[in-house]
């Protein structure tokens, strides 16, 4: 029974995915990518794997469709005016078939046989995992993994979310900086509903953060409703990034440079780069998950609100339409 | 047959799909939504493998957990990218041979390493966003 | 009290599918957006008050009811933004007329980014 939902789910999975790539219209592709992430979502609850479904549900199908769709409104705001263009959109050039259909078999052949002729596990990290779970401060395994036993991993990636984040900033047309932008308009039941659920949604991302150390959850779930929360309160109206600006920086690099003094000021007692001092490993740990949370939400939430803005010109152009 | 199994091979035709589509699309926007497809498949493929006749593996789940927050900031840039390179050239493939065409504001003469790197400057320099700028040419509807 | 919950279940799943009947095949937003907000309210509804008896505490029932809400919060928010910007821009019938080939996705109640050349 178990394995006909998910044989179901699978082939749903793959259906949404044969939408985004076969679909003519773009708009209608993100669509189905943002369903796809939200199968995505459904197929980590039935892998067992919690924290991946609270992920993907906030990110996936989330920040990355709200991405995607303001980069398509994007295009379309400019696109009506130079309406030549549009016709090149969907058609595939006149290229040579046989290297994409080369690649595809290829792969697929080659993963196929990866799969069928899989390696034993030489050590079985669960057993490991379990076995030294007591000592990482944290009960919850995949926490224990994420800011203990491979903790390197965590380190780079926050550097890597703070690399792209300067990259960002660093491509944003200066002229975005000045003060005269329209201000967002204010829809009153938008802003209504932003208002009464921005608490409840700050709470669950700190919930989230804090129900990490013991059961699914953590500061990735927890960054990604707060980049979320805030993504949402931009979308309303509330020009967030507006308003603290040079806070809003400071707390982009905040993450990373805790985890940083924290992993190199342990060294101070001998200890090895990176490693807890045994009694202190659980508080660390929630203290720089904090962080990470503090900054995991900014950075996702700057690398959404450095695109310039478009709504305006959607406007001024639907306008010019009606006339 | 577990699920396991069976999502990763889901995985493993996300990925083969999502190949293909990524050679022969060239509109950029659809070659980031299928390297983000791509990328869920290796992560169902991750996930699935390791826990396929195996208990649950918390090790891998944790590398994916890194990696879907990786591939959406990783996604963000892309279209930040995208953006710009579409404002600064009015593309959104990147063929050589349509490069060549000369953007609406540009002399139409110099070379095209040249062109690119005058339109950014512009782009950097000008108040306005450039796409507005092929409208203006245009003039009204 | 299975057989009521099963019944819960089955009608709430009845009004999904007819929900999404009407996403696939009404002609306009307006009437999409009315077939859609009976899957949402209705249907989900129906599914959490079957599913109720079956918590296994009081807080997890809770849960189940304030994802509802939440549900019907958002959903009413969502459905009010794409009327109004339906409205504003007086698209309401266009995507249906303006492109045969994808009268059958529900989303056309935006504008179409790619393809759509303006109202007329």
């Amino acid at each position: 029974m178990n394995l006909a939902f998910d044989i179901v789910l699978g082939l749903a999975l793959l259906l949404t995915a044969l939408g985004v790539f076969s679909s003519k219209d773009l708009f209608r592709a993100v669509v189905m990518f943002i369903a796809f992430g939200l199968l995505l979502a459904l197929v980590w609850v039935r892998l067992d794997a919690p924290d991946l479904a609270l992920a993907e549900a906030a990110i996936g199908a989330g920040l990355t469709g709200v991405l995607m769709i303001d980069a398509v409104a994007h295009l379309s705001a400019n696109t009506l005016q130079n309406d030549q263009r549009d016709d090149q959109y969907d058609h595939s050039p006149k290229r040579p078939l046989w290297l994409p259909v080369i690649s595809c078999v290829g792969l697929f052949v080659l993963l196929l046989g990866a799969i069928r002729f899989r390696p034993e596990a030489s050590v079985s990290l669960p057993d490991m995992v379990r076995d030294n779970i007591a000592e990482s401060g944290v009960e919850h395994p995949i926490t224990a993994v994420l800011l203990n036993f491979r903790s390197y991993d965590t380190l780079l990636e926050i550097a890597v979310l703070l690399v792209a984040v300067v990259v960002a900033m660093a491509l944003k047309p200066a002229a975005e900086d000045r003060v005269h932008q329209p201000p967002p308009a204010h829809d009153p039941i938008l802003h209504g509903l932003t208002a009464r659920l921005l608490p409840a949604m700050l709470l669950v991302g700190m919930y989230v953060l804090w129900a990490g150390s013991y059961m699914p959850g953590g500061a990735f779930q927890g960054g990604a409703i707060l980049a979320a929360a805030l993504v949402f309160l931009q979308l309303a109206g509330f020009a967030v990034d507006r308003y603290a600006a040079s806070l809003l920086r400071l707390g982009l690099a905040l993450g990373f440079l805790v985890f940083l003094t924290v992993a190199v000021s342990v060294m101070i007692g001998g200890r090895p780069f990176l490693t807890y001092p045994e009694g202190f490993a659980g508080q660390l740990i929630f203290f720089i998950e904090a962080m990470l949370t503090l900054s995991i939400g900014l950075i996702l939430f700057s690398l959404f609100s450095q695109n310039p803005p478009h709504s305006g010109a959607v406007g001024h152009q639907g306008a010019n339409h009606d006339q | 047959m577990t699920s396991d199994l069976w999502f990763a091979l889901m995985g493993v035709a996300l990925i083969a799909l999502a190949a293909f589509t990524f050679f022969r699309q060239v509109h950029l926007l659809r070659r980031i939504l299928a390297f983000n497809i791509m990328g869920s498949g290796v992560f169902l493929v991750m996930v699935g493998m390791a826990q396929h006749q195996r208990e649950t593996d918390p090790v891998p789940q944790a590398l994916v957990l890194t990696g879907i927050v990786v591939a959406v900031s990783a996604t963000a840039l892309a279209l930040i990218i995208f953006r710009r390179f579409y404002s600064v050239s009015g593309q959104v493939e990147l063929d050589e041979y349509q490069i060549e065409e000369p953007t609406q504001n540009e002399d139409h003469a110099s070379d095209t390493m040249k062109d690119n790197i005058n339109s950014l400057q512009d782009a950097l320099q000008s108040d306005d966003e450039a796409p507005a700028k092929p409208s203006a040419s245009k003039g009204d509807q | 009290m299975i057989y009521v919950q099963i019944l819960l279940v089955s009608l709430g799943c009845l009004f999904f599918i007819v929900g999404t009947l009407g996403l696939l095949r009404f002609d306009d937003a307006y009437s999409r957006i009315h077939a859609i907000t009976k899957a949402d309210n209705l249907g989900l509804g129906l599914l959490v008050l079957g599913i109720l008896p079956s918590a296994l505490s009081v807080p997890q029932g809770l849960k189940l009811i304030l994802i509802w809400v939440l549900v019907l919060a958002a959903s009413a928010t969502a459905s009010y933004l794409i009327a109004h910007y339906i409205k504003q821009h007086q698209l309401s019938k266009l995507p249906h007329g303006a492109r045969p080939d994808t009268t059958a996705d529900g989303q056309d109640a935006e504008p179409d980014p790619t393809n759509e050349r303006g109202p007329q």
